[in-house]
């Protein structure tokens, strides 16, 4: 479903990708994680090009993302994203945030839209709020719309950039609930995150990336447990034993 | 229009307010064309400054570059030498020729805030209508220009309180705004402290007006 | 196409290959201008060249003595706004915002026309002028002023309270500082508007920039170089003001 074959990305002199490679197949959840810095974020927005890559390859459901022709906007359409400050239409509503990619992008009615869309609200538990402004909404709750308007144009794969980062805690578990719900229908996603605990319940594989690398492609278990590299098990011991 | 100054010493030793119902047809007229002139060139300047603020946005450095010259010629140029140049050089009568200043004037400025407005919007909303499958031209009608117009109200309404006070300048050509009657009344009566007291509060009222309806306007959007 | 010349095409590409193209199209459109105004009436005017540059003088020493004696009045306007008991405040704030919601040629028809007739004496229009631009000055100074005092956050006064600092010592080493550094790209921003502001003086007879050209071009009637020479006489004094902006603004220090 998703193949990155030695992709290398530069931010003017900055290397933050080095030959990186994976494959993933259809329904797998993969979790991501490494130090600030390491360019998970970076590999993660190469994924539907919201950052071009300077060499290799990236074939998305069999679209090579560099061939000048090759629709971007539609392959976007089917890869739903998920971002670490939410970035929802502050001057939209909730059900108009849902509906405005359908409409506009996949030409949608908006009688079926806004069905749909009441539906997903539904799923991420917040239907009451369909007629208030993101402001008006919690973290947590702004971050279960944003979930909600990325699934709203049906996609087959989701994208996960720090969903819980920028909440508060005691709102962290309704966000990775509803990840978790999604993960067991058998979505294909890629997150990154630190949530050790969500990588354990779901997660098949683990990538742990380090200063533009990837170090390790494990399965959580043997992640968690037997992690080859002296990065990965100093990143994991800080990032599991924080007082 | 320079003039002598009026009475140089204090005729009398009372102000004399009658002065200002004596005149009422003066400074009504005067008022009406502050009015509807302030109004034209806010129209004007909101429709240039807003196109020429949308193209110096588009990721084209030249566009950006050439709307940015834009700005800075006209900014860096005052008023009054546009204005004289259309009347004075160009031989444009003096309403056109006020218009055509005063709009040019202030569509730079508010140039200056929509591309700033426009630059404040996250980068955050650009990837999220890009992620969903949008085009930049419907992140730009959908997602841009919509946040764009709330966040520019409040620094649009300094721009708006401008012109008013900016549109004072046209006397200089003989167009007969308050200001220009004002000085009249001042000259024909030697009445000059009642008559631009009365101005100064016929000004400040619209400014105030002006501040109220733009507030009114702010409120109507909710968000935020 | 050969290797230099398209590492040459792939040059222009980048940011700092399109300013410099950007540069050359502004330097062929002077020149072209230059080269359009040439058979302008420029023997005509040629000979009042000294007459042109005092009058710019003159206008330049206006919009430097005014901020001068503005910014001397807009210091105390300011902390009395900010930091002045109930009534002073609210006299400051009315004095403020009246002058600021006046047309500045109305203010200078106050100090020309209407003061002498209140305190019974002559204003000349030099005085007038310096007068009137000095109050326009201060009031604006005073909104620079007050910016630049609410800019420093207010967990910087909280900490400074903590470490048992007097509020004057607070206010001088602490407030000060960060709001002089905060407030120099708008203080300098009121430069420019008050140097175009100079202009309406023209209005009470002051023989600044703007008159200086009038009155040539009233016994030469040369109105196409002379309007051209007034207008980069502006456009020039102002530009380098806003370049001075720029060089104070942290904000361009970072990027260049």
């Amino acid at each position: 479903m998703i193949t990155f074959d030695k992709v290398n990305k530069y931010f003017n002199q900055l290397h933050v990708l080095k030959d990186v490679s994976f494959h993933i197949e259809a329904g797998e959840v993969v979790v991501v994680c490494g130090p600030s810095g390491s360019g998970k974020s970076t590999m993660l927005r190469c994924v539907n090009r919201l950052e071009k890559i300077d060499r290799g390859e990236i074939v998305v459901k069999g679209v090579n993302l560099n061939a000048p022709t090759s629709d971007i906007a539609k392959l976007r359409a089917e890869i739903g994203m998920v971002f670490q400050h939410f970035n929802l239409y502050p001057h939209l509503r909730v059900l108009d945030n849902l509906i405005l990619a359908p409409i506009k992008v996949r030409g949608v009615s908006r009688e079926v839209a806004t069905d749909t869309a009441m539906k997903l609200l539904a799923k991420v538990g917040i239907q009451e709020k369909a007629s208030a402004y993101p402001s008006q909404l919690s973290g947590g709750q702004q971050q279960r719309v944003a979930i909600a308007r990325a699934l709203a144009m049906q996609p087959k794969i989701m994208l996960f950039d720090e969903p819980t980062s920028a909440l508060d805690p005691e709102m962290i578990r309704e966000v990775l609930e509803v990840m978790v719900d999604l993960a067991n229908e058998g979505m294909t996603m890629i997150v990154v995150t630190h949530e050790m605990g969500f990588a354990r319940r779901v997660a098949h594989r683990v990538i742990f990336m380090d200063e533009g690398r990837v170090i390790e492609d494990e399965k959580p278990e043997v992640f968690f447990s037997q992690a080859k590299d002296p990065r990965a098990r100093v990143f994991l011991s800080k990032i599991l034993s924080h007082i | 229009m320079p003039r002598a100054p009026a009475a140089l010493k204090p005729k009398d030793a009372f102000v004399d307010w009658s002065i200002l119902w004596q005149y009422r047809g003066a400074f009504w007229s005067g008022f009406t064309v502050t009015v509807w002139l302030s109004a034209a060139c806010i129209v004007g300047s909101t429709i240039v400054g807003l196109l020429a603020g949308c193209l110096g946005s588009l990721p084209s450095f030249f566009l950006r570059r050439l709307i940015s010259a834009y700005t800075e010629l006209l900014r860096n140029i005052p008023l009054v030498v546009k204005l004289f140049f259309f009347y004075f050089v160009l031989g444009i009568p003096g309403i056109p020729a006020a218009l055509l200043a005063l709009t040019l004037h202030q569509s730079a400025y508010v140039a200056d805030v929509v591309t700033a407005g426009i630059r404040s919007i996250a980068r955050g909303q650009v990837d999220a209508g890009l992620s969903l499958g949008h085009g930049y031209w419907q992140i730009f009608r959908y997602l841009i220009i919509p946040q764009m117009l709330r966040i520019v109200i409040p620094p649009m309404t300094s721009q708006y309180v401008a012109i008013i006070k900016h549109s004072s300048v046209v006397g200089l050509v003989a167009v007969q705004d308050l200001t220009f009657q004002t000085q009249e009344i001042n000259v024909a009566t030697f009445r000059g402290f009642e008559a631009a007291t009365a101005t100064t509060v016929l000004y400040g009222l619209l400014a105030l007006a002006m501040i109220a309806a733009m507030a009114a306007l702010e409120k109507r959007f909710a968000w935020r | 196409m050969s290797g230099a010349s398209f590492a040459i095409v792939q040059s222009l590409r980048t940011e700092r290959g399109k300013e410099w193209l950007w540069r050359l199209g502004v330097l062929l459109v002077v020149i072209a201008g230059a080269y359009a105004a040439r058979d302008l009436e420029w023997g005509k005017v040629a000979a009042s060249w000294q007459f042109l540059l005092k009058g710019l003088g003159r206008s330049w020493l206006l919009a430097l003595a005014s901020i001068f004696v503005g910014a001397v009045a807009a210091f105390p306007l300011a902390l009395a706004r900010v930091y002045g008991p109930t009534g002073v405040r609210h006299a400051a704030t009315a004095l403020i915002e009246t002058v600021r919601s006046i047309p500045e040629l109305m203010i200078i028809f106050w100090v020309y026309f209407t003061l002498p007739l209140v305190i019974g004496a002559q204003v000349d229009s030099w005085e007038a002028a310096l007068g009137s631009l000095s109050v326009i000055a201060a009031a604006y100074l005073a909104e620079v002023i007050r910016a630049g005092l609410y800019s420093v956050p207010r967990g910087q006064i909280e900490a400074a309270e903590t470490t048992g600092m007097s509020r004057l010592h607070i206010f001088l080493h602490v407030v000060l500082p960060q709001a002089l550094r905060n407030m120099v790209p708008a203080l300098i921003a009121q430069l420019v508007a008050l140097f175009k502001t100079t202009s309406l003086v023209y209005a009470i007879g002051v023989m600044e920039f703007l008159r200086s050209v009038t009155v040539i071009n009233n016994t030469l009637f040369a109105p196409y170089p002379l309007y051209l020479i007034l207008a980069l006489g502006y456009f020039v004094s102002c530009f380098a003001i806003t370049r001075l902006v720029r060089w104070f603004d942290p904000k361009y220090q970072l990027v260049d």
